[in-house]
């Protein structure tokens, strides 16, 4: 991707985590309707937040390294993405509360984030201009 | 901003990759000044005139020069 830092820890450690996140929803989805113990389920619950609070600090931690041009480059992307995602979930969220929209969950917001951030990216191409 | 950037850069046979190395920024970073999307830091400016041992301005002309 354009301006995105070539580190292929990053994206390994990235795949990985997607990985442990999907298993986690699945297997919570999954033990919820095979009577698992509440305490496991209360615990798998967590480990798709764990997977997110990990994902953003690496992210972080790997665009604090950057040069101006791609720290700059991220920063509009993210905050791009950031209020497309947050647009989205407001435009939705009177549907579903007052219109009998389907329920969605909310750790769908996750994926969306990464979703838009990627299609953004092939807009957003500039870094910072006076 | 207008820059000088990749016409000096030529002058020199230096590819992107290799100004990049030299002044220790990514090859995007070159490219986004050679094609005015991004506006360099003094220091990134500073920077890059040292590499070409040339002034700042004679890389990037000052825009609001009388």
């Amino acid at each position: 991707m354009f301006g995105w830092p070539n580190s292929p820890r990053y994206v390994l450690t990235s795949i990985v985590l997607w990985l442990i996140f999907l298993a986690a929803i699945f297997g919570v989805t999954w033990g919820k309707y095979n009577g698992w113990p509440d305490s496991a389920l209360w615990a798998l619950a967590l480990v798709p937040a764990a997977t997110v609070l990990i994902q953003t600090f690496m992210a972080y931690n790997l665009i604090s390294k950057q040069d101006e041009f791609v720290r700059a480059l991220i920063a509009k992307r993210m905050l791009a993405a950031t209020g497309a995602t947050i647009t989205v979930v407001v435009a939705y969220g009177p549907f579903q509360q007052l219109l009998n929209a389907p329920e969605v969950p909310a750790w769908v917001v996750y994926p969306l984030f990464w979703g838009l951030f990627g299609m953004l990216s092939g807009v957003i191409r500039d870094g910072g201009r006076a | 901003m207008k820059s000088r950037l990749k016409v000096l850069r030529a002058e020199r046979d230096l590819t992107q990759e290799q100004l990049a190395t030299l002044i220790g920024v990514s090859r995007y970073a070159i490219n986004a000044l050679e094609t005015e999307r991004h506006d360099p830091s003094l220091d990134l400016a500073y920077r890059i005139s040292s590499a070409l041992s040339l002034t700042v301005e004679q890389v990037f002309p000052n825009p609001y020069a009388p």
